[in-house]
């Protein structure tokens, strides 16, 4: 089967700025994509050039086999799109530009509009501009999702949403990928993208650097621990004492402490347990933390 | 096109335009309703006497202001509409075709509408369309405004004698049938009859005062001669000659031998001139020749008759003398307004280019409101300098006369050409780049 989304040797540059770099891409039907790097890395760009929106500086881009931009009434009509940014029109009600943006899609349908708006708990009878940061992201979703596409293409849908309508929306894109639907997103959170995403890419500096299954990303689970103890100690006092491997990256200030760690969660536990711990904390590391840790 | 687009720009940009349309119409109708004051001859004339100082002379003229042209309404309507409203009418233009694109991008909205299956030609097709199309509409509303302003303040302005149309025909053909009750009713007498043929003459002189000279005519004896006749009768006249024939014949220069062949000729003239006289018993249609001469004199007294069965012995109705009078020429009030929304469309084309160019609206805003009171002051200035004047008509502003006269198609119709294509090309411009243009957030 073709791929939904193919891109080869992509590169976008603007003057000084950095764009992204050869980039090759293929998503499968029914695949969910997860898109993942730092803000600047060349997320947005590459998803505008999907869109026909810039054009690559070179190499192709093709989305059901045809081109964005000279193909765009057949392309566009089975994709939606939810921009990072919730831009919308002063003085519009928000069914009004839900209706409007279904209707430039050639569908009627104002039966999901409404379904929609009450799964996310939306207003549709005010006005766009007087919600509140949340309730524009919904607005943004349910334009993205309203006309049933066949391609999902959402940038950092998750972004402003509360932990209820994230995991609402979650559900719901879960939902239309057991249609078969593709969903092509991006985040910069990798902990979202593993719960979700049948395969991850990862975009650093304009580069597409790696695309592995969730499976793989899995296997290399990595945590930061940060951890405040009774009295200052040295890091090689403090790593002798914890006589374990897959600890990196340690940083010290006086008692406090902080590491990477890759290894059995079990037995750092137990390694802790003859420390004098005041607070402990494990969190999901930042990209940035786990690029360090991965290419080093 | 595509409706849906269309009708939401429209939408989106109705409550600005009504707020333009209404403050615009406003200004005209203000503006004009302050015109029958105006139109007061106590309060015209020490106005006019203000173009005594050069300097004063030079910024009206500037403006295209004229104030012999006061005295008529639509000067009036040309001279307000020169200074505000077509101004205020393209910057209207440039926030129009300012905001187009680039809102879309400030907002961050183009996002969802090239994320439609549309190609960006029919959007910007389409979003053209309705920006001219509420132009359009603005012009359309300061056409009715200044028509509905023009009918209604008049002041004391009693409107002109169109000679060319039909009613004008009927009535000179009714007075010509009837002759006799036409000259009673003005009381025309043989003497304002050849007072008419000399002043004819007289305006010939001073129109071709080398027609004289060529003639060998004494322009001397001329001069004297009408300053007889203005004293006195040319019954006088011819007396006087009879008189002194020598004393004619020795100041001026004649082309006679002598003393009797000069009287001789005195005498035929007299005869043709009796002879004329006498016509004029029968044929008192010739008098309709006064008429003609300046018929708006005539028809204004006409007008203010308070019962207009008088002019049944015309065979006419009181309707038959309202054809003749124009308070306006609605054919320049068309074409004036035509011009100005060829200005607006060429305008609103090429800030859409420079719209292009730039990246946020507030630059475009600043560059195409520059090109536009850079256009309108240069127009300005051109009319002061003559040295100028070559600049006249590749300036956009030059499409909307202050002067009356100057509206015309055989004076304007080269410049709506050029600037309508102009407009086309830059439209057509902004296509193209928009083709290619990428979008960011």
């Amino acid at each position: 089967m073709a791929a939904v989304i193919y891109l080869e040797n992509l590169t976008k540059s603007y003057g000084r700025e950095r764009g992204v770099v050869d980039l090759n891409l293929e998503i499968q039907p029914g695949e969910v994509f997860g898109f993942i790097g730092p803000n600047g890395a060349g997320k947005s760009t590459t998803i505008r050039t999907i869109l026909g929106l810039i054009f690559p500086s070179q190499g192709m881009v093709r989305v059901f086999g045809q081109d964005p931009i000279g193909r765009a009434e057949s392309v566009k009509g089975r994709l939606g799109y939810m921009p990072s940014n919730d831009g919308f029109y002063r003085g519009m009600k928000v069914v009004d530009f839900l209706t409007l943006m279904l209707r430039m899609q050639n569908v009627k349908g104002e039966g999901r509009i409404r379904e929609l708006s009450d799964y996310f708990e939306l207003d549709s009878k005010r006005k766009i501009e007087d919600l509140s940061q949340g309730n524009r992201k919904k607005v943004n979703l349910v334009q993205a999702l309203a006309h049933e596409p066949d391609l999902l293409i959402l940038d950092e849908p998750t972004n402003g949403l509360d932990p209820l309508m994230r995991s609402r929306l979650f559900q719901l894109l879960h939902d239309e990928n057991q249609k078969g639907r593709t969903i092509f997103f991006s985040s910069h959170t990798l902990s979202e993208v593993q719960s979700f995403c049948h395969r991850v890419g990862v975009i650093k500096n304009g580069r597409l650097i790696e695309i592995q299954p969730v499976k793989e990303i899995r296997k290399r689970r990595l945590k930061k621990i940060h951890l405040q103890l009774a009295k200052a100690v040295s890091e090689e006092a403090f790593l002798k004492a914890l006589g374990l491997g897959g600890v990196s990256e340690v940083n010290v200030k006086a008692d406090e402490l902080s590491f990477l760690f890759s290894g059995e969660m079990n037995s750092l536990l137990k390694a802790l347990n003859n420390q004098d711990v005041k607070d402990l904390s494990i969190e999901d590391p930042s990209l940035e933390e786990i690029f360090l840790h991965l290419y080093q | 096109m595509n409706r849906y687009l269309y009708f939401h720009e429209i939408k989106i940009r109705l409550k600005s335009f009504i707020i333009w349309a209404v403050s615009l119409c406003l200004i005209i109708f203000l503006g004009m309703a302050f015109y029958p004051t105006f139109s007061n001859s106590n309060i015209l004339e020490p106005i006019t006497h203000l173009l005594d100082s050069p300097f004063f002379a030079t910024i009206m003229q500037m403006f295209g202001i004229d104030f012999a042209s006061f005295g008529h309404p639509f000067g009036f309507y040309l001279a307000y509409l020169s200074i505000y409203t077509v101004l205020a009418a393209m910057i209207y233009a440039v926030f129009l075709a300012a905001a187009c694109l680039l809102s879309e991008i400030k907002d961050g909205t183009f996002e969802y509408l090239l994320a439609r299956p549309l190609n960006r030609g029919r959007i910007i097709f389409t979003k053209i369309g309705a920006m001219v199309s509420l132009g359009f509409a603005l012009v359309v509303l300061m056409f009715f405004t200044g028509w509905l302003c023009l009918n209604v303040f008049r002041g004391e302005f009693k409107g002109t004698v169109d000679e060319n149309s039909r009613a004008y025909g009927l009535v000179v053909e009714r007075f010509e049938s009837h002759g006799d009750a036409f000259r009673d009713f003005f009381g025309f007498k043989p003497e304002d009859y050849t007072d008419f043929i000399l002043n004819q003459a007289l305006s010939q002189i001073d129109a071709h005062p080398e027609a004289l000279r060529n003639e060998g005519i004494d322009e001397q004896m001329v001069g004297d001669l009408v300053k007889m006749l203005e004293q006195g009768s040319p019954d006088q006249l011819f007396e006087s000659v009879r008189n002194d024939p020598e004393g004619f014949l020795s100041k001026y220069n004649l082309p006679v031998e002598s003393a009797e062949q000069l009287v001789m000729e005195i005498n035929k003239t007299e005869n043709e001139y009796k002879g004329i006289l006498s016509q004029l018993e029968n044929q008192p249609a010739r008098y309709v020749e006064i008429f003609k001469s300046d018929p708006q004199k005539y028809v204004i007294k006409l007008l203010e008759l308070n019962d207009s069965s008088e002019l049944q012995g015309f065979d006419l109705s009181a309707r038959d003398f309202k054809g003749l009078i124009v308070y306006f020429d609605f054919s320049k009030l068309v074409l004036l307004n035509i011009n100005i929304f060829i200005l607006l469309f060429f305008t609103l084309a090429v800030t859409l280019v420079i719209s292009l160019m730039v990246s946020t609206l507030q630059t475009a805003l600043g560059v195409s409101m520059g090109f536009v009171l850079g256009c309108y002051l240069t127009n300005a200035f051109i009319k002061v300098v003559p040295s100028l004047a070559f600049l006249e008509k590749i300036n956009p502003f030059h499409l909307v006369p202050s002067v009356m006269d100057q509206i015309s198609w055989q004076n304007l119709a080269l410049g709506m050409l050029a600037f309508l294509g102009l407009g086309f090309g830059f439209f057509a411009l902004a296509f193209l780049v928009f083709q290619k243009k990428d979008i960011l957030g």
